[in-house]
Order: C-alpha cells, then structure tokens, then sequence
C-alpha cells in the first residue's frame, strides 16, 4: 500500500494505492490520526487504486469519522472500485460515512 | 494449496501472498479471489487472536481447492477452544448512527456475505470451518 497526501482548497486529499488490510492497516491510520491531530478536520481518501479491503480497512475509517465528529470535521471517501463499494455496503457504512463518486466531487461538496 | 500458519499474527501476510498465487496459477477471476482472500484474512486473524489461551506454538491449517463441479472450497482447521462462528458470533449492529457503531465485530459478516456456503464441524477436538463459493 502506497499513502499520498497533499492539499487542495484547504482539504487533506489522500490517495491510497494498493490493499488495505491486516499488513498495512496500522500505517494508515497512523496517517490519517496524524493528519487530525495535526488539525485537518476536512479529509478526502481518493480509494481509485485501492483494489482489496478487509474488516481492518474498516476499522480505520471508522475510528477517523468518530475522531472527526466531535472536531465539526468529516471524511469523504471518493471514487471507490465496486468490489471495496461492495464491503462498504455489506457493512453499512454507507449509511454514515459520505461517499463521493470522484475526488473533485468531494472536494466541491465539501468546500 | 495447503498451508499450515504458527499463531502469529505475520502469518497473515504469507496466507494473503499465497491466496493471491494460487489465484493467478488456477485463472480465478478478481472477484474469487478477493473474497477467498478476505474470507481467510477474517478467519485466521480470529483465529490467531481469540482461540488459544496459553502462549504456546499452535499450527493452523488452511486448505483451497478447486472442485470440478466449478465450486471453490476452503477450510480453516484449528485446535484451540471449540468455537463455532456461524452460532457465537452476533449479527453487528448495521443500522446504528456513527455514535453508535462499534469498531470491530464486522469481519464474519463480511466472510458470509463473500462465500456461498459455510459450514463448522468440531472433529477430533479441532474446529473445522468450510467454506465454499461457486465459480
């Protein structure tokens, strides 16, 4: 799994190559908590290149959303292939994490 | 393909690696291969985590066939404490706000909703899940 970060109008815009899973969970979500704690409360994870997610993967977004809530911020997860679409949906997480279809309709949303 | 882990959590990666291979030599399409492979991540992680309570070395066994009636079976035998997913597992909780969601809990759901088929035996004073998935 491959992490980059950059900034655009003001949010944290995560592109995430690869597979989220029980190897490479840990060192995204050291990623993502840095990023909040560091005070960015407006997060978008471009998931275009991430082709496998386990319930690990999951964990990690849900922890950051929780994170956020309190902070005012938010989470947007943008562009996901239907396979990762498909375990956020068996979770229901589609139910209380946004998703967008691209990354520049996430940023817009949010800005 | 048949591979015994020790009860080590770094198993993990080989078992992923090797799903993946297995993957590629049979021709499975993406979509077999992405469930197996989450299938036996959930499993064996649990497994690895909760089965055994003493420190010592354990081996589990995993085994993935092809079956000519175009189905793929797996199975995870382990001997840690008897422990039947498919009865002691609870449902998650799906329906709650993000305040309510816990985090964890949602990797069995998962598995049952990649494979087709799940069944638990205890045999021999080891667990034996099975899990198959039509190709």
């Amino acid at each position: 799994m491959e992490i980059a970060q950059e900034t655009r109008e003001g949010i944290q815009v995560f592109q995430v190559q690869g597979k989220i899973d029980a190897s490479t969970a840990d060192s995204f979500e050291e990623s993502l908590i840095r990023s909040i704690d560091e005070g960015n409360t407006r997060l978008v994870v471009d998931m275009a290149e991430v082709d496998y997610i386990s319930s690990v993967g999951l964990r990690v977004f849900l922890l950051a959303a929780k994170k956020l809530k309190p902070l005012d911020g938010k989470i947007v997860l943008a562009a996901m292939q239907g396979p990762i679409r498909k375990v956020f949906t068996m979770a229901a997480f589609d139910r209380i994490l946004p998703i967008a279809d691209t990354t520049e309709v996430a940023i817009q949303e949010m800005s | 393909m048949q591979l015994t882990l020790k009860n080590d959590l770094a198993e993990i990666e080989r078992l992923n690696q090797a799903v993946e291979d297995f993957g590629r030599e049979h021709g499975l399409s993406p979509e077999v291969v992405f469930a197996v492979r989450l299938s036996l991540e959930e499993v064996v992680t649990d497994i690895l985590s909760y089965a055994h309570e003493d420190e010592d070395e354990h081996l589990v066994d995993v085994r993935v066939r092809v079956h000519p009636e175009r189905k793929i079976v797996v199975t995870v035998e382990d001997d840690g404490k008897p422990f039947d997913p498919l009865r002691e597992i609870p449902a998650p909780n799906l329906y709650g706000s993000l305040d309510e969601r816990p985090v964890g809990g949602l990797g069995f759901h998962l598995v049952k909703g990649h494979m087709d088929s799940l069944e638990y035996q205890r045999r021999d004073g080891k667990n034996l899940l099975t899990m198959a998935k039509h190709l």
